[in-house]
């Protein structure tokens, strides 16, 4: 009697994980932690852990008629309670605490580049990608196949990105940029686009931006590289999926 | 430190923290569910037909069987421990312990879709299999189970392992007998794995891995470097091939593989596992030994193959 109810909260705590997993894959949210090339584990591990919670909460499969109930206690359980609280907890804090994806303030530990290593057949499909429809992945990444500061001259860019600035950075000058993902958040890295504005003062860091403008010949810290002058900068909401994936 | 950066500080913890766990559950649920299957499964007598009675060729097997095992860092210390309870001998315990997390099926997949056919992925393997060879070896001379295993050995829903095999349990049973092993092995790990990745996580926001980067540029340093990274990312074995990709423009193949190869074997979450199941100076060898073979081989390779 006492080992089913201890199995029962054990279900029970599986099937919060379940919970969890589901809740986040279907709201996207789950993508602010993996790659959603990675999102089918998730749902794999939901599926199992309602298989073992089904296991679970069914009566004992070894218990014979005339197995000593003597005996059947002293197999009982020598799981202690602690292993079923530690894995219970940040299941449920990660349900009730609203996700964080990386930002601004993240840059710090993650890193930011204006450069991206990618596979040379990421960066053929980026490039064929009309220019008023890259994002700034994209746009790096064009920036990586063509080094030259003036490659992008005149070309027309229409981005999404939070607005990062660091020491490097003029008084008119701020990054548009997102987190790039390939497997989680443990390769996230930031990576923009330098743009030159009057109006950047305007803009908060961290805040959600998106700029329209065309490129030209510009410096960052006096290095030379592609440049938005910005036409039109409006704030928007944070995307549902502020990270992309290359 | 102002509230404002204590708090987005604590953001970040939070997020690479659930980062870490949302990313190695589900291999810890497949290696879970691998242990209770052979637990159920898998008779000592079975183990002994396939292991080899003399030790080289027995480690050898141990090394090897991982290529069957799709268990990455995280679920192949319930397996390993089980095997042990079965009478696998030491030095293949620890030959398959630290070859699996590299060897396995999906770590090879997820490396060919990383780096394609080529010296990563051939190295990575072959590298992974001396070294667990060797390191399994060292150990066979002093290591008995008693002296490797921690006295405490928990499990539950487990009945005498007789009744468990016992040909008159319906399949369907011995299924659910399975999975309920499975379900304590996952509870029993997984609490290493949620006090490990606060741990990954914290060591993380306070030595930012991008600044670990900047650290190394020798032929040493930067292998140091790389597994030292390797160990406080603690990110699974069977997506860290995308992770490296990052550090190929930046270091040498030598170096990235000291990264690809050390951190399936050794990083904070898979020590607290460790040390849940083995003693505390077994665990210390462990670590050392590896770090110390993978640091010599991979520093020849950048120094004397020029790789």
């Amino acid at each position: 009697m006492n080992s089913h109810w201890i199995n029962l909260v054990k279900a029970g705590i599986l099937l919060l994980f379940t919970v969890f997993l589901s809740l986040k894959f279907f709201s996207g949210k789950i993508f602010d932690y993996i790659s959603p090339r990675f999102g089918w584990l998730a749902i794999l591990a939901s599926g199992l852990f309602v298989l073992i919670a089904v296991a679970y909460s069914r009566s004992d499969p070894n218990q014979e008629e005339d197995h000593d109930t003597n005996h059947q206690e002293s197999h009982s359980h020598r799981l202690t309670k602690w292993p079923l609280i530690i894995v219970a907890v940040p299941i449920v804090l990660g349900i009730i605490i609203p996700a964080h994806p990386l930002g601004a303030t993240d840059v710090a530990n993650q890193g930011i580049s204006t450069d991206i290593s990618a596979p040379s057949v990421d960066l053929q499909s980026s490039l064929t990608i009309i220019p008023s429809q890259r994002n700034v992945l994209d746009w790096v990444r064009a920036m990586g196949a063509n080094p030259s500061p003036s490659a992008l001259n005149g070309q027309q860019a229409d981005v999404v990105g939070f607005v990062y600035r660091d020491v490097r950075f003029d008084t008119d000058q701020f990054m548009v940029a997102r987190f790039a993902v390939s497997c989680c958040v443990a390769d996230a890295r930031a990576m923009g686009v330098v743009v030159q504005s009057s109006q950047s003062s305007q803009y908060a860091t961290g805040a959600w931006v998106r700029v329209k403008g065309a490129f030209i010949n510009g410096t960052l810290n006096n290095s030379p590289i592609p440049v938005i002058t910005a036409a039109e900068i409006t704030p928007v909401a944070q995307p549902n999926q502020p990270y992309l994936y290359p | 430190m102002t509230l404002a950066t204590l708090w987005s500080q604590s953001a970040s913890f939070t997020t690479i923290f659930l980062g870490i766990l949302i990313e190695a559950t589900p291999f810890l649920l497949l290696g879970a569910i691998a242990s209770g299957l052979i637990e159920v499964f898998v008779s000592q007598d079975d183990l002994a037909r396939i292991f080899p009675s003399h030790v080289l060729p027995a480690t050898i097997v141990g090394s090897l069987l991982g290529f069957i095992f799709p268990v990455c860092d995280c679920g192949v210390v319930p397996l390993t421990q089980r095997l042990y309870k079965k009478g696998l001998p030491v030095s293949a315990g620890v030959a398959f312990l630290l070859a699996a997390p590299i060897v396995n099926p999906i770590v090879i997949a997820s490396t060919y879709a990383a780096y394609g056919w080529g010296r990563v992925l051939i190295s990575r393997l072959i590298l992974g299999v001396i070294v667990s060879f060797s390191i399994g070896m060292i150990f066979s001379l002093n290591g008995s189970h008693t002296n490797m295993m921690r006295q405490v050995f928990v499990y539950s829903a487990a009945p005498h392992p007789e009744q468990v095999v016992a040909e008159n349990r319906s399949l369907i049973k011995r299924f659910q007998t399975a999975l309920r092993i499975g379900g304590d092995e996952f509870f029993n790990m997984g609490r290493y794995l949620v006090i490990g990745s606060m741990l990954a996580a914290l060591a993380q926001t306070i030595v930012p891995p991008h600044v670990l980067l900047d650290a190394g540029s020798g032929p040493l340093s930067s292998v140091i470097v790389m597994q030292g990274l390797a160990y406080i990312l603690s990110v699974c074995s069977t997506v860290d091939a995308f992770i490296s990709l990052a550090f190929v423009k930046l270091f040498s193949v030598g170096s990235v593989l000291s990264f690809l190869v050390f951190g399936p074997m050794i990083d904070i979450k898979n020590t607290l596992m460790f040390l849940g199941v083995m003693r505390p100076k077994m665990v210390f060898y462990l670590i050392l030994l590896t770090f110390l073979l993978v640091t010599f081989l991979t520093v020849f390779i950048n120094v004397v193959l020029g790789w």
